[in-house]
């Protein structure tokens, strides 16, 4: 009787429901994309972030799991500061000594519950806005900072202004030059009337009052204005010998980041200056965080424009924010866990400078309390429990409307931008996609991505959904989802999107607590465990890399390589096109590429059932040739190109003996190095049906 | 920037040249485009590695003054008094910004420079108190960088003093051209036509280039 081959060359990703696409995977765990191939790829692993170290995992050796991580590149990637939080300490990891260092940016912080989102990071210009909720939000610059050798300091500063300037204190004038007063609160600096030009304070007419106040703010290292102190005593005198006079005034410091002051004042409004006593007008700025003292001698009509009001800046409205966006030059920052619905924004360019009117309240307690953000061409997408929100317009005229009333998410570390597919996000029941611009596009929406592989999602832990951590990187060009499975806190299972094939596939065994990468496209990773597990357990930060090795041990003074990740491959139930008519398999042709002479294995199912059957293993050469050379025994040829090799896409056969099925499986579990191109199944379809259904 | 593994060589595995090709560019890209300050322990690098004028190039030049006895505006029938100068009058001068010195620099190299000009300048301001407001004298310059005016000061107006003048700007590599302009005030019905009106002493400029 002729075989019949069943011939399956472009493989797809992950599909949990029956019936499944011929060309899918039933199980597909910790596989990449082969480039040249399009096949699946079981070359890969992951190694720590500190190469160097040779015997221990320093710097990181004692940190126990790794909540958050941030790499926060300048300069194209020449400046790369990486941050991140364990155990209560926001870290800098100091790259720039002789040795990698550790730097704690701030200590005692709050420890995330289990199902609280660690610290959020996001960067603003030069700046990285760091927060937590719960403890007072940070703004970073990464660098610079002082050289090992001396105090680290690093250039942290507080986020907003979180006091109001005290009143400067202007002293009394004193008008009569002469003068030996005891009064220490008074000065006399007077400038005469054959002075030609405007200058000093007060009337030059004998006799007339004249009365003043000041008012002072500070500048901060991002330009933004405090609010402004109360305004200072009232100070006056009467004018003598036609002198004006310059107004000696202490003057308050401002908080770590001030850069200056700057000093309002009144003009004269005694009754005889006529002034309006509320009107504050600019006198000078005061360029240093230093002096505390200054002299006023701006005549009235030289002042500058009118102070701003008591709206244009306020304390920081939000200190136990949790986290921030950056949109249309604007610090958004939601209202914190106690506060949930309400959104702050800074004045544009201006993250530490809020006014009294820039908040919006989103309202609408059915989806929820806001859970993240992330721009999105010309909006600001608002991540809520049970819904999502966008933010349209412009400063000072945002306005919100609902995108979503049914899909949210509380995996905030899960919003990415994937190119060509859009913003993906972790929720609850699976992975959605919102799609297109929202604005322009005729097929905007929201769309879930996983129906097919629920067997997965439905293992995600809903209550820790926070701790779910995503990245996308242009190097792998795969989405990374790491997420708390089976009811456990951490992340434990990882969901790849491969946006080449357009497949989910799952990772296993990478013990990933969060995610980030640099400007390249590295995944880095922070360990979910750490020294928690013992002494000379892996710690800190590690890098999804082609190391063949699920990180590295500690085996007497020497770091050495774990075994490689097991990677695995389980085809779809074939039916050979008609479940009902029994079939014989005979072989299974895998078509890889060639690897050398480290086996592969491979195990078979029939219909749905548990038994496994395991051919023997067979090496990836070609089987009707001469073998390739292989490490370990190649010898170098002089002169020729010898012991070098290219991998040969071949089909390596591998019998099947299981009798007669209806549907047929098979499942590759190696961790061995395995391009799997493709496959074929050679079967004999005999004419018989299937048996009748049982009767009780 | 730091590399991780691209590929790795396993026992057994084929000699697999682009596998073995993927990590050797890795690991030399590390060594020859990778230099930052996570891959440069601290003090690795110290001056004596850096080549000269790898960072910054500073050129001070003098001109001694204007105009020389060589100009077109030195007027030879001026400073007929005692004690007085002999330049600039305005018989060879009639007003607009005229070119006072230019220098070119060819070793400049991409980045920001900075560039001052400072001398002592002498004006004659006879008339300026005493005939009236259109009378008033006054001299500015113009900074110009590669043919692009940078800025222009205000009127420089007592009789002698020392001005600085200073600018920053981006700048290209090659060859770039300084010019240094200066504008005195035109003609009075009462000023002298042969007594020097404008006069530069000690003509410097400087310039930083800084690039990376």
């Amino acid at each position: 009787m002729k075989n019949t081959t069943q011939d399956i060359r472009k493989l797809a990703g992950l599909y949990e429901r029956q019936p499944q696409p011929t060309n899918a995977a039933t199980e597909l765990v910790n596989w990449t994309v082969d480039k040249y191939t399009g096949g699946w790829d079981s070359r890969i692993g992951y190694e720590r972030y500190n190469v160097v170290a040779t015997s221990t995992f320093t710097p990181f050796a004692a940190l126990p799991r790794i909540d958050s991580l941030c790499v926060f590149n300048k300069h194209q990637g020449a400046q790369q500061n990486i941050l991140f939080t364990s155990y209560g300490s926001l870290y800098h990891l100091y790259e720039a000594g002789a040795t990698m260092a550790l730097k704690v940016i701030d200590a005692q912080r709050n420890i995330p519950t289990k199902n609280e989102l660690p610290t959020t990071y996001a960067p603003y210009g030069q700046w990285v806005i760091i927060t937590n909720g719960y403890d007072k939000p940070i703004k970073y610059m990464g660098w610079p900072v002082h050289k090992s050798a001396v105090t680290f300091r690093p250039p942290k500063f507080e986020l907003g202004w979180h006091t109001v300037p005290s009143p400067p204190e202007p002293w009394g004038v004193e008008t009569d030059p002469t003068a030996t007063t005891s009064n220490t609160q008074a000065v006399c600096i007077f400038f005469p009337s054959n002075i030609t030009y405007p200058v000093g304070l007060g009337s030059r007419v004998n006799t007339e009052v004249n009365e003043y106040k000041w008012r002072v703010s500070f500048i901060n290292n991002t330009g933004s204005e405090s609010p402004l102190s109360d305004a200072s005593a009232t100070i006056d005198w009467v004018t003598a010998n036609t002198n004006t006079h310059a107004a000696y005034i202490e003057i308050p410091r401002g908080p770590d980041g001030t850069v200056a002051r700057r000093l309002y004042r009144t003009k004269n409004f005694s009754t005889d200056g006529g002034a309006v006593p509320s009107l504050f007008y600019f006198v000078k700025d005061i360029n240093n965080n230093f002096e505390t003292s200054v002299y006023d001698s701006v005549p009235d009509a030289s002042l500058g424009s009118e102070a701003p009001g008591i709206t244009e800046s306020i304390t920081f409205p939000a200190t136990r924010t949790r986290f921030s966006a950056v949109y249309k030059d604007c610090l958004f920052i939601e209202g914190g866990a106690d506060n949930d619905t309400m959104v702050f924004y800074s004045k544009p360019t201006k993250p530490d400078q809020f006014t009294a009117t820039a908040f919006l309240e989103l309202g609408n307690r059915q989806t929820g309390g806001i859970t993240g953000f992330y721009p999105y061409f010309n909006f600001l997408l608002v991540f809520r429990e049970n819904g999502i929100d966008a933010i349209t317009g412009d400063f000072p005229n945002f306005t919100v409307v609902p995108v979503s009333t049914d899909v949210g998410t509380r995996a905030t570390n899960t919003v990415t931008n994937v190119p060509g597919l859009g913003v993906l996000f972790l929720a609850s029941d699976g992975v959605y996609r919102i799609r297109s611009n929202m604005e322009y596009s005729d097929s905007p929406g929201i769309e879930k991505l996983t129906s097919h592989i629920t067997k997965t999602t439905d293992r995600i832990n809903p209550d820790c959904l926070a701790k779910a951590c995503a990245v996308y990187s242009p190097k792998w060009n795969e989405w990374h989802c790491y997420f708390p499975a089976d009811g456990n806190s951490l992340p434990t299972l990882g969901l790849v999107y491969h946006a080449e094939k357009k497949a989910f596939s799952l990772r296993e065994n990478f013990p990933v607590s969060c995610v980030s990468r640099n400007y390249v496209g590295d995944i880095f990773f922070g360990h979910n465990e750490g020294a928690s597990a013992g002494a000379n357990e892996q710690a800190g930060l590690f890098v999804l890399s082609r190391r063949r090795a699920l990180g590295e041990s500690v085996v007497g003074d020497n770091l050495v390589d774990n075994s490689a990740p097991t990677s695995t491959y389980r085809s779809p139930w074939h039916d050979m096109g008609d479940e009902t008519i029994k079939k014989s398999v005979h072989y299974v042709y895998l078509y890889v590429l060639t690897q050398g002479d480290n086996s592969i294995s491979l195990g078979y199912y029939k219909d749905f059932g548990y038994t496994r059957t395991t051919s023997s293993g067979k090496k990836l050469q070609r089987a009707d040739h001469l073998d390739q050379s292989v490490y370990g025994t190649a010898i170098l040829t002089a002169g020729s190109m010898q012991p070098w090799e290219e991998p040969f896409v071949t089909a390596i056969r591998y019998p099947i003996a299981q009798g007669s099925c209806s549907h047929f499986q098979f499942e590759i579990e190696t961790t061995n190095d395995l391009v799997l191109v493709g496959y074929a199944i050679e079967f004999t379809a005999s004419g018989t049906r299937m048996i009748q259904g049982k009767t009780i | 920037m730091k590399k991780w593994t691209e590929a790795q060589a396993r026992a057994a595995n084929i000699t697999d040249y682009e596998q073995f090709n993927k990590e050797y560019n890795a690991h030399k890209g590390t060594i020859n485009g990778g230099i930052d300050r996570s891959m440069l322990p601290q003090d690795t690098i110290a001056k004596g590695y850096v080549v000269d004028k790898a960072f910054h190039k500073v050129h001070v030049n003098e001109y001694n003054e204007f105009p020389s006895s060589t100009s077109q505006y030195y007027d030879t029938g001026s400073a007929t008094g005692a004690k007085e100068v002999r330049g600039l009058s305005y018989s060879t001068y009639s007003g607009g910004y005229i070119e006072i010195l230019s220098q070119e620099y060819t070793d400049l190299k991409d980045g920001m420079v900075q560039i001052e000009f400072s001398a002592h300048l002498k004006l004659d301001v006879t008339f300026s108190v005493a005939a009236g407001g259109n009378h008033n004298k006054g001299a500015k310059i113009a900074l110009e960088w590669n043919g692009v005016q940078l800025l222009e000061t205000f009127y420089f107006t007592q009789p002698i003093q020392t001005i600085r003048v200073t600018a920053h700007t981006f700048t290209a590599g090659g060859t770039n051209t300084l010019k240094v302009k200066a504008l005195c005030s035109p003609k009075g019905t009462t000023d002298w036509l042969h007594k020097s009106q404008m006069h530069f002493y000690n003509m410097r400029t400087m310039i930083i280039g800084r690039w990376r």
